[in-house]
């Protein structure tokens, strides 16, 4: 467990001080993976350092497991961060160590037998799949191994927290989600509690049970990842699931924007409304990621029919329903067959509203200035 | 050639003149980089630790020691070599002979290989080191396990300079009568224009310098897996 109350934290630069946190709670229960997100420079490294007292908070207090770390002194200190695991975004491996030197070094530093300690290094090389590398040194790695070097080592021993700072920064998909799989499947074995820095909000989708969001040294929203992506009002969850361009809505049709509200939504809801309204229900686009292993995100779609009001025929089957864009007449004419797609804007942040070539009228439909507006209200 | 250097020692006897000789040499050599590494890496350690980037910055320490180590490089070795008399009489009782000599060279080469083994430790990345405390490592542990062993190839090529700079020195010191191939070379190769006597301690010296220069760096290149 990580408790984090009050957190603040300024350093002294340039002869006045600067505050990088500001009042920062963030709890993550036992066997929890939390994500901490932000921009370069909102704190997120800081707050990992404080977490490990690494940097000594300016006030509020840390608590990891059953132990309050801003009143320990320097030997207790010591003790307690071998209860945490810390994984870093360079690996910062010893490069006079072999793979197995490395992962041994927290043992000798806790004074762990020789003969235990080399069982153990073998059990940990292993369980990062470097059983060929124990051998080699840093310097013949690549960087994905390094990386799996630095988790055994985190792991060496048996901490009960994990924190984890940008440590898939730089490494191709594929790795980032050979470890992400590893630190999800240490969790699942061990009850690991993970606090996960990073910038990547795919990786907070695809690993975290709940995330905060940081910005120049406040969280500005947190919460658990399945319920900020099924609330239509959260920026956060929009971030995590980022709304892509959808198709034009065909002449007369009115478009609708569906968010997935609940974790039991039957998967095939798009079918069975188009069975029980007999009429075409045209996908104009999705955003459908899973989430938790259920399925979540938002979908955009136009009915034929504009008088009728999805957002009653959705709401008992989890999904929440919005109205897009008053506008439809100026719309070019098309059918729903012949549905475009919306070339994809350049440069694109998640979460910001996605803009359509307006053809004929400056308000065009546009499915995420609809939304915008959905929220506001 | 022949002209001048008439007295030249014949080839054949100068091997046992030679040879008392390298042996000074050596054990001044030897014993001085011995107690000189010691030494300054101690020192060392300790200008890096306390300084403002160490493990444990205390400004005033720190201001201290390096005075210390400024002053003790910018005698110069000869001067040096004179002026501690008194110390060198205290710690070996006695200012002439080899082992007189040893204390000089101690005393003129331990703030050079302290101020060579801070740059060393600085080179180690402060990653490294943080890992080691939020490992749980002490200030003690984090200094031996990880900046000692990160920076030893550098310790070791900065022992072989300071060996190269000691062999020079120690000539030097031979002259005030600590003996060796450097008081030899001045006694027969200068003072009495042998020829021979000269040559033959300037190949022994160039050899024994390629030789330790050699050895630091195969260690180096053993210890180094950059
Ligand atoms: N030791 C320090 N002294 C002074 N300022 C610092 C120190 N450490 C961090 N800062 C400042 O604190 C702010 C937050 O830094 P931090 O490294 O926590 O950001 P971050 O969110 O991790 O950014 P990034 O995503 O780029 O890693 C920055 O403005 C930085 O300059
Ligand atoms: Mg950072």
């Amino acid at each position: 467990m990580i408790l984090v109350d009050a957190l603040t934290k300024s350093f002294r630069r340039d002869g006045r001080d600067v505050l990088v946190l500001d009042d920062v709670s963030l709890s993550v229960g036992t066997g929890r993976i939390a994500g901490v997100i932000g921009p370069s420079g909102a704190g997120k490294s800081t707050l990992a350092r404080c977490i490990n007292l690494l940097e000594r908070p300016t006030s509020g207090t840390i608590t990891v497991g059953e132990q309050e770390l801003t009143s320990l002194d320097d030997r207790r200190l010591q003790a307690a961060r071998r209860s945490i695991g810390t994984i870093f975004q360079s690996a910062n491996l010893l490069s006079s160590r072999t793979v197995a030197g490395n992962v041994a070094l927290p043992l000798e530093i806790a004074g762990v037998p020789r003969g235990e300690r080399r069982e153990r290094v073998a059990e940990l090389v292993a369980r990062v799949g470097l059983e060929d590398h124990a051998r080699s040194y840093p310097a013949q790695l690549s960087g994905g191994q390094r990386q799996r070097v630095g988790i055994a080592r985190a792991l060496a021993l048996r901490p009960s927290v994990l924190l984890s700072d940008e440590a898939t920064s730089g490494l191709d998909p594929d790795t980032t989600r050979s470890i992400l799989a590893l630190l999800r499947g240490l969790r699942d074995d061990l009850g690991l509690t993970i606090l996960l820095i990073t910038h990547e909000m795919e990786v907070v989708r695809d690993v975290c049970d709940q995330v905060a969001l940081l910005r120049d040294g406040r969280i500005v929203e947190q919460g658990d990842v399945a319920s900020l992506v099924a609330d239509p009002a959260s920026a956060l969850g929009r971030g995590l699931v980022p709304a892509r361009p959808v198709g034009t809505t065909p002449t007369g049709a009115q478009a609708w924007r569906v968010t997935y509200t609940d974790r039991a939504v039957d998967p095939g809801w798009l079918a069975g409304l188009q069975d029980e309204l007999g009429t075409r229900v045209a996908l104009l686009g999705a955003s459908v990621e899973a989430v938790g292993g259920r399925p979540s995100g938002h979908v955009t779609v136009a009915l034929d029919d504009a008088g009728l009001d999805l957002a009653a025929r959705l709401g008992d089957r989890g999904l929440f329903a919005e109205r897009l864009g008053a506008d439809d007449e100026a719309q070019p004419p098309s059918a729903v067959a012949d549905l475009v797609a919306a070339p994809p804007t350049a440069a694109e942040d998640p979460g910001t509203p996605v803009t359509r070539p307006s053809t004929t009228a400056p308000s065009a439909t546009d499915p995420a200035a609809g939304a915008r507006t959905g929220e506001s209200a | 050639m022949s002209t001048v250097l008439a007295a030249a020692t014949p080839w054949g006897e100068i091997w046992p003149l030679l040879q008392p000789a390298l042996g000074q040499t050596m054990a001044m050599i030897v014993v001085s980089t011995a107690i000189t590494g010691v030494l300054g890496l101690l020192l060392g350690v300790l200008l890096h630790t306390t300084g403002r980037d160490g493990l444990r910055p205390l400004p005033p320490v720190n201001a201290l020691l390096g005075l210390v180590v400024g002053i003790g490089r910018s005698v110069p070795f000869i001067v040096l070599l004179a002026a501690i008399i008194p110390f060198t009489r205290l710690v070996v009782g006695t200012s002439l002979g080899t082992s007189a000599v040893i204390v000089p060279l101690v005393v003129g080469m331990t703030p050079f290989y302290a101020r060579v083994v801070e740059g060393s430790l600085r080179e180690v990345p402060r990653g490294l080191v943080e890992m080691a405390r939020a490992a749980g490592a002490s200030r003690l542990q984090t200094t031996l396990k990880v900046v000692l062993r990160e920076a030893a190839p550098g310790l070791v090529g900065g022992l072989t300079i300071t060996l190269v700079a000691i062999v020079g020195f120690s000539a030097m010191a031979g002259t005030v009568g600590g003996g060796g191939l450097g008081a030899l070379a001045i006694d027969y190769g200068y003072n009495r224009y042998d020829g021979n006597v000269m040559l033959a301690t300037v190949v022994l010296l160039v050899v024994i310098v390629q030789l330790f220069q050699f050895a630091g760096d195969l260690v180096v290149r053993r210890i180094s897996h950059r």
